[in-house]
């Protein structure tokens, strides 16, 4: 049996590979970020600060999860950049002009975006066992989130530059939110005994849970949210951000 | 059942009040196997109607119609069945040509192995079989154009939609795809053009449609045109004359002014009426009697040149010499 569309998604997958295999710049930025949070911002705060966290963590096995999620979220929201460009580049008009669905021009983006995070991800889980004892045995669910991560962020950030036409326009918009939700997802500092909008907010901020599912899988310690509900929780919004990327493809011209 | 039917397309850009017009009521079809050319100047809504037929836009009112399958309703329809080349560059340049042309076939989901032939096919025809593995990004203009025209052959289109597909290719190239074309038209495969320059038209299209600010000003085979026009144009420069002294004369069915004391004067008839007419003149610099061309179809039809500045010539190799100094 023939699966439809499965060739034009393949192909669609080759030239995103293609491209991040050519582009090496691209690997090396995604990288060069998270290790500096981890070696300077990690490091320092261990040896200057020494938090007592509790649950038996230091603060670098506290961050590294952290600190991989949020790279993942920064790398697959800023992906979103590569529809402004297939638009800007007239791109985007051959594809939009071939029979192959909008759905799966916007599927073959996210498997694309998606790929790197998890190239991404696998570099960063081997840099991070300089810095902390990883928890291998837990390493296929960890995969699961970072899967989920990516999907998810991918979905939303490719959303968000359909509507775009200038590269500043959606670099600004996508800082602007992904920021906060850094900062507020307890990557860098348990998101505890905060003013009631900013709990409001993390219960809300997907990367929430993320990095709490990612930590505990990957080197101990208390969770914050139950594995069901963080799974559950990140697979709802990964449909959501799916769902909505697939309508704003939809209405997109070229 | 004609291969594309066009009735009363209109395309209006923004919102009513300051929305520019660009497709103002066009109405007219192209039979299969047709290589049909829509001949207008800048802006005239040549792209306009394109991106209407090949689903890239909606109309704002009328309906079109093509291989059977109208526009509006079956959109994925049309473009099963369309090729379309686009005006402007529309490439992947991080990949190289022949990785272009691999992404074309599994968009359109040509057989693997199809695939293979036809891109060594078209990389020859369009004589690009030592670049193919190059990155398009060191691809000069003309070699992209080239590339683009053989991403549109790809999948064997039953419409192939060419928007200015000349522009920037060296004469042979040129040659060569002109000669493609009419051997598209020997397998039934149906052509819509869209060109600015006369000589293409002639050579190429079975029947014109001359479109100049959104509108059909004219459509027939090309020579119908120039019959249509008259027998005889007479280019003359006499700095004695006016316009309106010129339009008294015998004969005279037309003058249109271009300035310094130059007319392009129309005749009705064949050349009988140029004695009479001549005898009319006292003095005259520079004088050329031809028989119509397209451009003076056009001219006579809107007034203006097809291309602004451009008294003779064919526009093409100006835009070839233009396009060679800026690379
Ligand atoms: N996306 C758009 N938004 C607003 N106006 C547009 C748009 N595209 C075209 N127009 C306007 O519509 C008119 C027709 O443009 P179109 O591109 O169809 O002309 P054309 O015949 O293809 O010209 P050319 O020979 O320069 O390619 C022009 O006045 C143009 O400015
Ligand atoms: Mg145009």
């Amino acid at each position: 049996m023939k699966i439809p569309y499965l060739r034009p998604l393949v192909g669609m997958w080759r030239r995103e590979a293609t491209q991040y295999v050519r582009e090496r710049s691209r690997l090396v930025a995604s990288i060069v970020s998270p290790f500096m949070w981890i070696a300077i911002v990690g490091i320092g705060i261990e040896r200057g600060l020494k938090p007592d966290l509790g649950s038996g963590l230091n603060y670098l096995d506290f961050i590294v999860p952290g600190i991989v999620a949020q790279a993942l979220m920064f790398t697959t929201i800023f992906y979103g950049v590569y529809i402004v460009w297939d638009r800007k580049m007239d791109v985007l008009k051959a594809v939009l002009v071939t029979p192959v669905p909008r759905s799966i021009v916007f599927l073959g983006k996210v498997v694309g975006g998606a790929t790197q995070a998890v190239v991404e991800g696998t570099l960063l889980l081997i840099i991070s066992t300089f810095f902390v004892d990883i928890l291998w045995l837990n390493v296929v669910p960890a995969v699961a989130v970072i899967l989920l991560t990516a999907v998810l962020y991918t979905s939303f950030g490719l959303a968000l530059g359909s509507f775009y036409e200038s590269f500043e326009g959606f670099r600004i918009t996508s800082t602007f939110i992904a920021f906060p939700m850094f900062f507020l997802s307890g990557a860098l500092f348990p998101v505890v005994d905060l003013p009631t909008w900013l709990t409001w907010f993390t219960h809300v901020n997907p990367l929430t849970y993320s990095v709490d599912a990612l930590r505990s899988l990957l080197v101990g310690g208390q969770q914050a949210f139950s594995y069901l509900t963080s799974f559950g929780v990140l697979a709802g919004y990964t449909a959501l951000a799916t769902l909505v990327g697939g309508w704003s493809f939809n209405r997109m011209e070229a | 059942m004609p291969a594309v039917r066009v009735d009363d397309a209109r395309k209006v850009y923004g919102d009513p009040p300051e929305g520019v017009v660009a497709v103002d009521g066009v109405s007219f079809s192209v039979d299969e196997g047709e290589v049909f050319g829509l001949l207008g100047p800048n802006g005239a809504g040549k792209t306009s109607l394109i991106r209407i037929l090949s689903t890239l836009t909606e109309a704002t009112s009328g309906r079109a119609e093509v291989a059977g399958v109208d526009v509006g309703e079956d959109p994925r329809g049309v473009r099963e069945r369309i090729g379309l080349v686009f005006q402007e560059p529309s490439l992947d340049n991080l990949l190289t040509g022949r990785e272009n042309l691999e992404l074309s076939a599994a968009l359109y989901d040509v057989s693997r192995r199809q695939t293979r032939e036809r891109i060594d096919e078209l990389l020859d025809l369009m004589d690009l079989a030592g670049r193919g593995d190059d990155p398009v990004k060191q691809y000069s203009g003309g070699m992209k154009r080239r590339l683009e025209i053989a991403r549109g052959l790809l999948h064997d289109p039953e419409v192939l939609f060419l928007d200015e597909p000349t522009l920037g290719l060296d004469p042979q190239t040129r040659e060569r795809l002109w000669a493609y074309i009419r051997s598209l038209r020997e397998e039934g495969t149906t052509v819509l053009m869209t060109t600015h320059y006369m000589d293409e038209a002639d050579a190429l299209c079975d029947r014109v449609a001359v479109i100049d600010q959104g509108q059909i000003q004219a459509l027939d085979d090309p020579e119908a045109l120039k019959r249509e026009l008259g027998g005889t144009v007479v280019h003359l420069r006499a700095l004695g004359t006016s316009e309106d002294e010129l339009a008294q004369a015998p004969g005279v069915e037309d003058v249109q002014a271009e300035g310094e004391g130059t007319f392009v004067v129309q005749l009705a008839g064949e050349v009988a009426q140029l004695p009479a007419f001549l005898r009319t003149l006292d003095e005259v610099d520079h004088l050329e009697v031809t028989t119509p061309t397209l451009q003076d179809v056009f001219l006579s039809l809107t007034g203006r040149h097809l291309r602004q500045g451009e008294a003779e010539g064919d526009g093409w190799t100006e835009d070839y010499q233009r396009m060679k100094r800026a690379e």
